[in-house]
């Protein structure tokens, strides 16, 4: 592969690829392939559902690239058609109602913040979680905040905003959440634990 | 809740100017915040994409850009086909040097040279049942 593609930009491999750079569209590949699968992983929990439809979002890119309007925003574009695909998975499994749901803790969490300078119980945990233990604990959350606390890894919170069509404030109000979550099933592992060595 | 909106701002790196200061200042005084910072940082670590399955990857560009058409598994088959045709072309050049350009007629002249006496009885024979029947 040309070692000079990994300088350039999404839009100009798009162009490279549209003009019949093959090795254009597998750099596009490899730059977005780990994030890009992680993500819809971790919305259907399949392997085999996660791997086909992985590939169906770069084929359809491969099939359509030229309706992609450059304006520097594939990431965004690459992510808004998995999270389609995502949720025609989930209409054809008629799951589609877990990603609407209303979150159990409503807005009274967004205002479970302690005044400056009071520790938080929850301070305890700190740096004591493996990564696994918070990998688990981010997978059960529900799926609304899961798919946020995984979309804050690869994109902006004004690029969330865009493709979830929400409010950037609404967005940041729902990560935090979605933070203080992972917190608390930490908190309440950790004191199962503790119970059972007593 | 601004400084809740800050926090995921500020450990997303998309803070700036006085509004990035006035957090960080608010960030000193305030032990909630740095460790809900700390934890939203060990939460990125964790949550680091781990490399998409080879085989995915494989199938994908299998699909696409390393796509065989119908016709490439042929093209051995018919490269195949057309030299031998062109072999033997030679080779019945090679026996009648001074047939290699031929016109119609001599086309006829040397197919009919060729006729063996079967086929000739076998055309006689023809002739005899059409003018009967």
């Amino acid at each position: 592969m040309d070692p000079k593609l990994n300088g350039r930009t999404d839009d100009e491999l798009v162009l490279l690829f549209k003009s019949g750079s093959g090795e254009a569209f597998e750099e596009l590949v490899y730059r977005y392939k780990n994030s890009l699968y992680q993500y819809i992983m971790t919305m259907v929990q399949d392997e085999g559902a996660a791997g086909d439809l992985f590939q169906e979002v770069f084929i359809s890119l491969f099939k359509h690239a030229d309706k992609y309007e450059p304006r520097g925003k594939f990431k965004s574009w690459l992510f808004l058609t998995a999270r389609n695909r995502v949720l025609n998975f989930f209409r054809d499994r008629d799951k589609l109602s877990s990603l609407d749901q209303t979150d159990e803790e409503g807005n009274a969490f967004l205002h479970d913040t302690l005044p400056d300078g009071e520790a938080s119980p929850l301070e305890g945990l700190a740096g004591r979680e493996t990564e696994e233990e918070i990998r688990r604990a981010a997978l059960e959350l529900p799926q609304r905040q899961r798919e946020m606390i995984y979309l804050r890894q690869y994109l902006s919170f004004k690029e969330i905003a865009e493709l979830l069509n929400r409010p950037l404030g609404t967005v940041l109000a729902d990560c935090h959440r979605a933070v203080k979550k992972m917190q608390r099933i930490l908190a309440a592992q950790e004191e199962a634990a503790r119970e059972v060595i007593l | 809740m601004k400084y809740c909106e800050d926090l995921m701002l500020y450990a997303s790196d998309e803070l700036s100017g006085e509004r990035k200061a006035g957090f960080e200042k608010h960030l000193d005084g305030c032990p909630s915040c740095r460790a809900e910072l700390a934890f939203i940082r060990r939460t990125d670590e964790a949550l680091a994409a781990p490399a998409a399955p080879v085989t995915v990857v494989e199938e994908l560009f299998a699909k696409t850009t390393r796509r065989k058409s119908f016709f490439a598994g042929w093209k051995p088959a018919l490269a195949g086909t057309a030299l031998l045709g062109l072999g033997i072309f030679v080779v019945l050049a090679g026996l009648h040097p001074d047939k290699t350009v031929l016109d119609a007629k001599e086309v006829i002249a040397y197919m009919s040279e060729n006729l063996d006496e079967e086929y000739l009885a076998f055309a006689d024979d023809l002739d005899a049942f059409e003018q009967e029947f």
